[in-house]
């Protein structure tokens, strides 16, 4: 059978969609596994963002705002993560809240510990490696087989737990907690009490508050009055961050900057009420889909930042790796970025052969 | 050991969605139930110890703050709408809502989407120490605002000069949709490569 294009290209064009998924998924997951790397030049609205915070003082504060659903959680989930893990580094407090899906209330968490428990395992590192060798630590990692990692794991979820006072993350792990009592390895912990990332002292997680916009009013008012509980239903006053005579947070006077991670209209609410209304700084963190529409707000600086996408995460991630060096880990923003690349390479080839396709079997069929 | 039990199942139901890819089956299904289900379950516990618990009954009931009867009450009148010689009820808390929101809304609004936007677009020169791509990017700027409203402006037949300008407004307009349908394509892999790396590296731990 002799080849030409008119037949090559009719029969592209017919060929069954399924072998486009399968090929997309191939082309998605090799670069997973064979960690194909990709430099990444910080966007100028991230490095704007970025600079934003490094400039603020040690101990102002940021509100995020966690307006997503878990289907947006892969493009907004790591910028929430570099962003905190950023703010943390350089010693200023977060608070977060969930105001527009109620299913954003365990994403907010999840992103805020995880973070301030990635820098308390950096803070007590040195500590860590001197427990491993205590007899005692040796025969519990042996008798639960647990790896180094999890026995670390455990013991900074202890410290947490006991200087936040935190009676449920003490119960966790009883044997352990009796242990490092017992051998007096609990009292040494106390030097590394003001550097570690706390509960109510260094973070404060609102979870989700039913009231949108009037919540948002509420707290340019009065955050203890408008909010009064945090997520596990304990009042805020009781808080560091609420009650102290020197640095308490009353309201908006006392934010810094407001980011708000969003994956549907959140945004123009926290610039129309928080940025309009009571002059605070506000920038955003969005999904790629919806970012065209919000380019505006940075020329007319009512934004001072945009994360745009998983892209966005990437060329934050790439930030925190330049000013840590020593610390901070690509994170799935920059681990998807290799994947990224090549699937729209794919897309790419896909519309040319497309278009092409197109005109050559048209010109074929009117012949 | 509950942790590998949590991913299992997120990773089941991710490939069962999945499988719609080839063709819509009983695992599809079951899953999409699910996720429909389990979301709005979720989202009831949040609204009932969020909302109903801690600006209801704690204030009212525990706390003995009763000015909270009344925008309770006001709510209650939702209620109305189960019955019809009752459903007139629900206008007052419509009516409230409305007006609150609009009361609020309209004059920020204004000033956020359309005073400061109009500003700085009339403004766009201003910028001090401008350079020539600054002013090139200013012209390109005031060029696609204006072809582009008159574009959207249909008291006049688009014919001849208005013709050849809302011509060039749709052509801004493609540019800026195409822009944002290479960011939805960027936004949709995203999404599936937060999937992959959730198979491969938090459930299968295949890649580090």
């Amino acid at each position: 059978m002799k080849f030409t294009w008119h037949k090559f290209f009719t029969l592209l064009t017919n060929i069954d969609r399924r072998w486009i998924y399968l090929l997309m998924a191939v082309v998605v997951v090799l670069p997973l596994f064979f960690s194909f790397s990709v430099k990444v030049k910080p966007a100028k609205t991230v490095n704007m963002l970025y600079d934003f915070i490094e400039n603020l003082e040690p101990g102002n504060t940021i509100l995020i705002g966690f307006d997503y659903s878990p289907d947006s959680l892969a493009e907004l989930n790591p910028m929430g993560k570099a962003v905190v893990y950023h703010a943390f580094k350089r010693g200023i407090r977060v608070m977060g809240i969930a105001l527009a899906w109620p299913s954003a209330a365990g994403l907010g968490l999840d992103v805020i510990q995880s973070q301030a428990f990635k820098i308390n395992l950096e803070i007590m590192d040195e500590k860590l490696k001197e427990l491993d060798a205590l007899d005692e630590i040796v025969k519990y990692k042996a008798d639960k087989e647990i790896t180094d990692e999890e026995v670390h794991f455990r013991i900074v979820k202890l410290a947490m737990g006991i200087f936040e006072r935190n009676q449920s993350d003490l119960d966790l792990f009883p044997e352990l907690m009796e242990i490092l009592r017992a051998t007096g390895a609990a009292d040494e912990f106390e030097p590394f009490k003001a550097d570690m990332i706390l509960s109510g002292v260094d973070y404060t997680y609102f979870g989700y508050k039913p009231g949108y916009v009037s919540i948002m009013l509420g707290m340019g008012k009065d955050m203890v009055e408008t909010l009064t509980t945090d997520y596990r239903g304990s009042p805020l006053i009781r808080y560091e961050m609420f009650n102290s005579n020197t640095n308490k947070i009353k309201n908006y006077e006392d934010v810094s900057l407001v980011v708000d991670l969003a994956a549907g209209g959140s945004v123009g609410a926290w610039v129309v009420y928080v940025n309009t209304k009571f002059g605070r700084p506000v920038a955003a963190g969005v999904t790629a889909v919806m970012a065209a529409d919000y380019y505006p707000f940075i020329q007319s600086g009512q934004l001072i930042g945009l994360l745009n996408g998983m892209r966005g995460a990437a060329d934050y991630e790439t930030l925190n790796m330049r000013h840590f060096p020593d610390t901070a880990r690509p994170g799935k923003g920059l681990g998807g970025m290799a994947s990224q690349t090549w699937a729209h390479l794919m897309i790419l080839i896909f519309i040319i052969l497309g278009n092409v396709g197109y005109f050559v079997t048209k010109k074929g069929g009117e012949a | 050991m509950i942790n590998i039990i949590q991913t299992t199942i997120g990773a089941i139901l991710t490939l069962s969605i999945f499988s719609f890819l080839y063709k819509d089956n009983p695992l599809y299904r079951i899953a999409e139930h699910l996720l429909i289900g389990i979301s709005v379950g979720y989202i009831i516990g949040q609204q009932y110890h969020m909302g109903f618990m801690n600006y209801v009954i704690t204030p009212i009931f525990k706390e003995g703050q009763l000015i909270y009867l009344i925008p309770s009450f006001i709510g209650l009148m939702y209620l109305g709408f189960f019955s019809q010689k009752t459903s007139w009820l629900i206008r007052f808390p419509i009516a409230i809502s409305l007006g609150i929101g609009a009361g609020y809304g309209i004059p920020y609004t204004f000033q956020a989407s359309i005073f400061i936007q109009l500003r700085e677009t009339l403004t766009v020169f201003s910028e001090p120490g401008i350079t020539g791509f600054g002013i090139f990017s200013g012209v390109l700027f005031l060029l696609g605002v204006f072809t582009a409203i008159v574009y959207f402006f249909f008291s006049w037949k688009h014919r001849g000069v208005v013709g050849i300008v809302a011509k060039v407004g749709i052509y801004f307009l493609m540019i800026g949709f195409g822009a944002s349908f290479g960011l939805t394509v960027m936004g949709r892999i995203s999404l599936l490569i937060g999937r992959f790396l959730f198979l491969f590296k938090d459930w299968l731990h295949i890649i580090s």
